[in-house]
């Protein structure tokens, strides 16, 4: 048997523990993630949120309002993959039919497509979703709306991208015997896109998607460290009228961008919704660059 | 090579475009003020026992105190005046790193915190790239080597930059407590120390791993080719084999990755300055936008625009020196 790539490996072994964190809340006895607790005891001392790892049962610790941090990561990780995820379909949905057209049509339509992945090239990623969304921000009042411009946003900004490397290969494709073949016998424009061109580039997509995936989760992080993440707020005032203002929606991004302004005091609340992003994407771009290797192998 | 460069200043201005129309956007908002105030995006109200477990939801009806409408007409006369500043220099900033309310010229304050960004820029530029070469080189040597240098560039390209920074922050905290030794600046968000290693530590990181892919790449596929075996039985040293032939022909190809490890480097130089308060242009854009003022946006986001046409231009510029069969033309 041919010997799988390392990265492949290590890719893989991650991915299938963050399968198991998603299926997690199925099987496992956790706290609501929305549930807290503003004052518990400790042997004889009352203590107030939050709640350092290990502390009073909270093996990762608790946010600052005793919610358990580690319920919070564990279903974060169904809302950011969720959002990650409908952020790479509208990148792929979008671009894969448009490179191939621009691709097999050439000319103009290659000409758009083109220009328009040099054009959103020559702007760095995130200074134009950040600009863009914090722009957007008051014109998308809720945050169903919100989160729809949010997903929005960073699918079509993606997308110029990917269609001009569909085009690219689907160039290359364009010149094999097959599909000069299947020209010759009067198959159509649909026909060999679907049956002669897209089977070929099969491979390139899947080395493509899980690439996509890192880069979306990595966006997501950087613009959370910018205070451009989905979700609201939350008040919660204790019985000293004391006001906290905390994050709503267990997500990631939002618990990393909310956060992390208690770095140097509460390190855990930046750094486990940091580790669990910056190693997801990690395991995203181990696993494209294990199938690429692999498909240079072969 | 000129064709390369007027394609380029085109996007350029094309970008320019976008940018300020996306930037400007705020400019056309117009809101209306309810008797109450409550911070955008906020779901409501919990009062609880402090002793009793809580559960957070989501309060009914409406939890925003404004109502948002855009209005076309203030969304021009905003671009308009806007343009006719900028064309004049007499841009002004009220809110800048805590300084005194009185408006301050903005052109000269946007010079000064793109030269502390761009001395980041280069340094860490300088250090990744000659980092880069040297592990991208590592794959002509043992098994070993080679497995270092491609786990490494790999490794550097995966993990993200405010992971990096994050955990830099922390092992110099673990290190000052455990040892009383400081790795460098402990440099808090809003307000902490400020230092350079740490950020041109993190942000060399991309350069370097991209580098060292490239080049062994291009190595790899260079010492495969026909000229170095003539160069090899003719008897000329294995030194000079890789310098004078491998890697003069590996340079030019390396190059072409250059415009995409630009785009990333720029675009983690405004997380790395954010996170380590390096008060530069992307700490600036920062203060642009919690500021609420569109036109600093704008005006960074057109620096940043033209320094990317320009870093883009230089290696394309490059590779074409490099490459005596490109010289003809420019666009990559």
């Amino acid at each position: 048997m041919r010997r799988m790539p390392l990265a492949l490996w290590i890719g893989l072994v991650l991915l299938a523990g963050l399968a198991l964190v998603l299926v997690w809340p199925l099987f496992g006895d956790l706290p609501h993630p929305q549930q807290g607790v503003l004052l518990q005891m400790e042997g004889k001392r009352l203590v107030a949120p939050p709640y350092r790892p290990g502390q009073l049962g909270y093996p990762l610790g608790s946010d600052l309002v005793g919610r358990d941090y580690l319920s919070r990561l564990v279903y974060g990780a169904r809302m950011t993959l969720g959002i990650a995820l409908s952020i790479n379909l509208i990148r792929f949905a979008g671009a894969v039919p448009l490179g191939l057209w621009a691709g097999w049509r050439r000319g103009w339509a290659a000409a758009v497509v083109q220009a328009a992945a040099t054009g959103f090239g020559s702007i760095p990623a995130l200074v134009l979703v950040f600009i863009t969304l914090r722009g957007l921000r008051p014109l998308l009042p809720g945050d169903n709306a919100w989160l729809i411009g949010y997903v929005l946003v960073l699918g079509l900004a993606g997308m110029p991208r990917i269609a001009e490397q569909v085009r690219r290969r689907t160039q290359e494709i364009a010149l094999m015997p097959h599909v000069e073949s299947a020209q010759a016998v009067g198959a159509g424009t649909l026909r060999i896109l679907r049956r002669h061109i897209l089977p070929v580039m099969r491979g390139d997509l899947l080395v493509m998607v899980p690439s996509e995936m890192a880069w979306v989760l990595m966006i997501m992080a950087q613009l959370a460290l910018f205070g451009v993440f989905v979700g609201g707020w939350v008040q919660v005032e204790t019985i000293t009228e004391n006001i906290y203002i905390v994050e709503y929606i267990p997500e990631w991004g939002q618990m990393l961008g909310a956060n992390r302004q208690f770095l140097l005091q509460y390190s855990w609340l930046a750094i486990y919704p940091g580790l669990a992003l910056g190693i997801t994407a990690a395991a995203f771009h181990l696993l494209a660059e294990g199938l690429r290797v692999r498909g240079l192998r072969r | 090579m000129l064709k390369g460069w007027g394609l380029r200043l085109g996007l350029l201005a094309f970008s320019a475009v976008i940018v300020v129309l996306v930037a400007m956007l705020p400019q056309g908002v117009v809101v209306t003020e309810a008797e109450t105030f409550t911070p955008p995006g906020n779901l409501g109200e919990v009062r609880t026992d402090a002793t009793k477990k809580f559960r957070i939801e989501p309060a009914d009806g409406e939890a925003d105190g404004f109502t948002y409408s855009w209005s076309l007409a203030k969304y021009g006369k905003g671009l308009k005046r806007y343009g006719v500043e900028l064309v004049r220099g007499t841009l002004t900033v009220q809110q800048w790193y805590g300084t005194a309310q009185e408006a301050l010229p903005l052109l000269p304050l946007l010079k000064d915190t793109w030269w502390l960004s761009f001395q980041l820029f280069a340094a860490a530029l300088l250090l990744g790239v000659v980092l880069g070469l040297l592990l991208g080189g590592l794959v002509l040597g043992s098994r070993g080597a080679r497995a270092f240098s491609v786990g490494l560039s790999v490794l550097g390209v995966s993990v993200p930059d405010f992971l990096l920074i994050l955990l830099g922050q922390l092992l110099t905290i673990w290190s000052y407590r455990t040892f009383g030794v400081r790795l460098w600046s402990v440099l808090g968000v809003q307000g902490g120390e400020r230092g350079w290693l740490l950020p041109l530590l993190a942000l060399s990181i991309i350069p370097m791993a991209y580098t060292a892919r490239l080049i062994s790449t291009a190595l790899d596929e260079a010492m495969r080719q026909e000229y170095i075996r003539t160069a090899r039985a003719k008897g000329v040293p294995e030194v000079l084999v890789v310098l004078k032939h491998a890697m003069r022909n590996a340079l030019p190809r390396a190059l072409n990755g250059m415009p995409a490890m630009l785009n990333v480097t720029l675009s983690s130089q405004l997380v790395v300055e954010v996170l380590t308060n390096h008060y530069g242009i992307g700490s600036g854009l920062m203060r642009g936008l919690s500021y609420s003022q569109p036109h600093v946006v704008a005006s960074i986001g057109l620096i940043f625009c033209a320094w990317f046409v320009v870093m883009d231009g230089l290696a394309v510029t490059l590779r074409a020196l490099a490459n005596p069969q490109l010289r003809g033309g420019g666009a990559s």
